[in-house]
């Protein structure tokens, strides 16, 4: 009997315990979520030197990752709180992590809109971050790289007030920035943790110089020119250009300076690398830096240094990035320099088109159109050529030499260039009938070449055609974007007055701020466009659209 | 009484002002002038108005005084359109008086100002309503004029006929509604400044039209529009010297003109819409533009373009960030500029007929087509030509047909309305206020001098006021 007590008693007991074990290892208590991180944050750093840039946050930073794959920022503050209580050597960093965590999370909130904790705690959230920042400034001296980060955090949670304390903030954090990276065994990647923020944040400028510093301190140990390189095309990869730029920049410039490399190698680096920069229709690019090693190049190669690819290549993203004047240049050198090369008559005829549409120099640039009017070869170039020159003489009131020309244009013709051939056809109709030239085309021509609208531009109105190069027969987009005054919730209504070789079949409307167009034929096909207000004209544009 | 008024009116910089008590008069006659001076402050003047002024404090914050006090305006643009009506629509004659309703909720969320962007053509109807809000809520009115903008077949400000009637027609306003105890301050224009570039309700003269370019004109607009606009704040200075008057402004566009050009306007109302924050508002308009700046309208839609669906937290959470930069720089605030007064949010209800004012059978649809597009207002971006802003859904109040035979339709209200009630229970930044010394009276008063304490005692209390 008393062994049936006991057993009665026992077993209700073992089966709770037994029950409970497993119920406990599916519902782990919270704190037992990130504890083995928070035991290694206690036992770290015995005999750390707490002046370590590395040794003490290190543990710390693998505890917030745990916490935050959970999206426990309360508990990790909560954790850090307890931290700083047992281990007053970390109270610097424990404070840094602390505001992180409250900014962090107020990002989180927004971004996961959860609103009712937003609303009823964003507030506490965002007074406890600048306040948890503040006191990582206070106790930053003499922590390795905390004064760059505490600053960091502190200009981050006041930034959005752009009052007086946010702007302290910001000269604060550059100049401790800057103290940091000159100091003995500074890690250069706090460097590039605040020019990250700065750059988030669009401060563009800012970030800037503080990738340059970042760059030359990571650089200062005698890194090898292909250590710096890669670096740069890690930044390239990662799309950003104020960071890749001066890494290119300091890998250039010790490049030049090296005399392991040839100077044949040198322009051969610096040409590939502009390459990387060169305009493009989408993703990454920078054609004005893409200009400055070309010159970099020029200036070891000399300025018959380049093959006609390279020359080819610079004259196309100058032209590409509406540097227009440098661009004809560049395109009537190539021509001079390779006048039988394969890009000779594409240059030839850029270099006239360039200077009548962009720099209005319509008399020079009819010379170089009439090289190859006169060429007798027939290819793209001389049918647009002829083609540009008829319609000058026509918007000049020359009408029987204009006639000549579209009737050559016709004649060489023969069975290609469609769009051109209608085109021409189109004018003589206009001449034959005594008419003025198409609405469209004779707003652009007007607004070209009047002297009294010089202020049109170009400025307010660009063109972009996207794939840049596209092959015969494929679909390509042609889009405007006009530049117009502010109107607050009064949007101003726009017309494009669409003109020029627009493709066969496209479908033009004064509405739309683009078109799509198919070109049959290779060749370089000038569109035109003028965008309009409900007042006025905004500005006049055109593109070359390259189909190869 | 129109004489004293004029005496000892607290207003804008403008006005003609003499002391209460002239200095050197024997004892009995002063007490005398005292006396009857009290007893007609006290209670003969059939509608006082409350007195109201605008302080430079010592640090060149500006503070809003109304009798003395200092006074954030906490406002609403106020346009209550019954579902199925359109811009028309004369809701100061609807019978149901939705003022009342509206006014009842504005006390209870804390609002204490309605923008009025003009007034009715019928005084009764309109002083009906600013008495009704007045004395039972003690919501005071900013009363607006377009300055003919919207006139067919176009606002010729270079045309000094049109310019005289739209003159007429502000003065007129101002002599009719100077007395009402409800008026706050003056408002002329709305965004009749983004007119400089021609692109909208385009103006022009015979000398802006010989100009060919573009920016000269631009230069030309702005000459003329904020000279007349400072023309008329001096005549309505001379009429009413106890209310300010403010300029009204699309965001920052022709400050730097209207810095040379409107010296006695006292004050701006900006229409900005910059998304969460300002942005550096504050900071630009003391370098260009150094009068005190009232936001005269700004907001969120409450409608998510982009997942299609109605977001009333996106409207809240951009609603409350935006007071919070306001308190930010109120006087007093140690980090700010000091040079906001508050603030008008666009708007009390949603209005049914915006999408389509010219096609009735809308109005009595919702409609979700948004109309204009605004990055800053990210959360909906990415909605189909990045077109966000649904200018039907602006309300803090969403409407729904009366199915109760009231007569007037549901006020909803919005998440926004407990979230920015909550605010203002508790306006929250992270910087000590500093605590300000007792200023005198200074710029743009007519009792220049006189302490506060006493140009307090200028009003007499008001319902609901300690």
């Amino acid at each position: 009997m008393k062994k049936a007590r006991i057993y009665n008693t026992l077993f209700p007991v073992i089966l709770l315990l037994a029950a409970f074990v497993p119920f406990r290892q599916a519902c782990p208590a919270e704190q037992d979520i990130c504890a083995a991180d928070l035991k290694n944050v206690f036992s770290s750093g015995k005999n750390d030197n707490a002046s370590s840039p590395e040794a003490l946050p290190a543990a710390l930073q693998k505890l917030k990752e745990c916490y935050y794959s959970f999206g426990r920022y309360g508990e990790f503050v909560s954790a850090l709180k307890t931290i700083a209580a047992k281990k007053k050597e970390l109270a610097g960093w424990t404070y840094y992590y602390a505001g992180t965590a409250r900014y962090d999370q107020l990002a989180a909130l927004q971004a996961d809109k959860k609103w009712d904790e937003y609303f009823s705690s964003g507030d506490t959230y965002r007074r406890e971050a600048v306040e948890y920042a503040q006191k990582a400034v206070k106790s930053a001296a003499g922590r390795g790289a905390l004064p760059v980060y505490s600053r960091l955090l502190l200009w981050q949670s006041l930034r959005e007030d752009q009052d007086e304390a946010a702007a302290a903030a910001l000269q604060e954090l550059l100049s401790a920035v800057r103290e940091y990276a000159l100091s003995e065994g500074a890690d250069p990647g706090a460097v590039k943790d605040a020019a990250d923020g700065l750059a988030a944040a669009g401060e563009k400028m800012k970030a800037g110089g503080l990738y340059k510093l970042y760059i030359e301190r990571k650089t200062s140990g005698g890194s090898g020119l292909e250590e710096i390189r890669a670096l740069a095309e890690q930044f390239m990869k990662e799309g950003n250009s104020l960071s890749s730029e001066p890494a290119y920049d300091a890998y250039s410039e010790g490049l030049l300076r090296s005399p392991a490399y040839s100077k044949e190698e040198k322009i051969a680096a610096l040409l590939d690398i502009a390459g990387k920069f060169v305009y493009k229709d989408s993703g990454f690019c920078d054609p004005e830096y893409a200009e400055k090693l070309f010159a970099m190049a020029e200036s070891l190669a000399g300025k018959d240094g380049f093959a006609e690819g390279q020359l080819y290549t610079r004259a196309w993203n100058l032209e590409k990035s509406r540097s227009f004047e440098a661009a004809a240049e560049r395109y009537a050198g190539l021509a001079e320099k390779f006048p039988a090369g394969k890009y000779a008559d594409e240059a030839v005829f850029k270099a006239g088109a360039i200077r009548i549409y962009a720099l209005r120099d319509t008399e020079g640039g009819k010379r170089y159109l009439q090289k190859l009017a006169d060429s007798g070869r027939q290819n793209p170039y001389v049918v647009s050529s002829i083609y540009h020159l008829a319609l000058l003489l026509q918007w000049e009131g020359d009408s029987s030499r204009a006639a000549e020309y579209y009737n050559a244009l016709i004649g060489l013709a023969g069975k290609h260039y469609e769009e051109e051939v209608d085109l021409s056809r189109a004018r003589m109709a206009e001449l034959a009938g005594n008419k003025p030239i198409e609405y469209n085309l004779r707003t652009f021509l007007e607004l070209s070449f009047r002297p009294e609208n010089a202020v049109y531009n170009m400025s307010r109105l660009e063109l972009k055609v996207s794939p840049v190069r596209p092959a015969p027969g494929e679909n390509i987009s042609v889009a405007a974007s006009a530049h117009t005054a502010e109107s607050g919730c009064m949007p101003v209504k726009l017309s494009f007055l669409w003109s020029g070789q627009t493709g066969k079949d496209s479908k033009l409307s004064a509405d739309n701020a683009g078109f799509s167009a198919v070109y049959r034929e290779p060749g370089s096909h000038i569109v035109s466009a003028v965008a309009l207000h409900p007042s006025g004209s905004i500005d006049r544009s055109f593109v070359i659209i390259d189909v190869r | 009484m129109r004489s004293n008024t004029n005496n000892t009116a607290a207003g804008s910089s403008g006005g003609n002002k003499t002391g209460i008590a002239g200095r050197g008069a024997s004892f009995p006659a002063a007490c005398g002038i005292l006396l009857a001076c009290l007893f007609l402050l006290c209670g003969m003047s059939a509608k006082p108005s409350a007195k109201v002024a605008i302080r430079t404090l010592k640090n060149g914050d500006y503070q809003l005084l109304v009798c003395g006090r200092p006074y954030v305006v906490k406002g609403v643009c106020y346009n209550p359109v019954p579902i199925g009506q359109g811009s028309d629509y004369t809701w100061w004659q609807d019978t149901h008086k939705p003022w009342l309703t509206d006014g009842r909720m504005m006390k209870e969320m804390g609002v204490n100002t309605i923008r009025l962007y003009e007034p009715a053509d019928d005084a009764a109807e309109v002083k009906a309503v600013m008495n009704d809000l007045y004395k039972l809520y003690n919501i005071r009115v900013i009363m607006g004029n377009w300055l003919g903008f919207w006139e067919y077949p176009g606002p010729f400000y270079g045309d000094q006929d049109f310019r005289d009637k739209v003159k007429e027609k502000v003065l007129e306003m101002v002599r009719t509604y100077k007395d009402e105890p409800g008026i706050l301050f003056w408002l002329l224009g709305n965004e009749n400044n983004y007119s400089f570039s021609g692109q909208i309700n385009p103006w022009s003269t015979d000398e802006i039209d010989k100009e060919p370019d573009p920016i000269k004109q631009r230069a030309m607009r702005a000459r003329i529009y904020y000279t007349f606009v400072n023309e008329l704040a001096q005549e309505i200075h001379k009429i009413d010297p106890d209310h300010p008057v403010a300029l009204g402004n699309g965001e920052l566009v022709g400050l730097e003109c209207a810095a040379n050009y409107c010296p006695d306007v006292d004050l701006l109302g900006c229409i900005i819409y910059r998304g969460k924050t300002f942005g550096n508002l504050f900071n630009s308009l003391k370098a260009t533009f150094d009068k005190p700046v009232v936001l005269t309208e700004f907001g969120a839609d409450s409608y998510d373009s982009y997942r299609n669906r109605e977001d009333q937290d996106i409207q809240a959470f951009f609603l409350e960030s935006q007071w919070r930069q306001i308190y930010q720089n109120l006087a007093g605030r140690r980090e700010g500029t000091g040079n906001c007064l508050g603030g008008v949010m666009f708007e009390w209800t949603d209005e049914w007929w915006k999408n389509n004012p010219n096609s009735p059978a809308t109005w009595t649809v919702h409609d979700t087509q948004p109309r204009w597009s605004n990055g800053s207002y990210y959360f909906d971006i990415k909605a189909k030509d990045s077109l966000n802003m649904n200018e039907e859904w602006f309300g803090i109040l969403s409407l729904s047909p009366d199915d109760e035979g009231s007569g007037l339709d549901l006020r909803i209200p919005r998440k926004a309305y407990y979230v920015v009630r909550e605010f203002w229970k508790r306006p929250r930044n992270n910087r000590e206020i500093q605590k300000e010394p007792v200023e005198r009276n200074t710029a743009g008063s007519g009792l220049k001098g006189m302490p506060i304490k006493d140009l307090i005692k200028q009003c007499p209390l008001e319902d609901g006021e300690k």
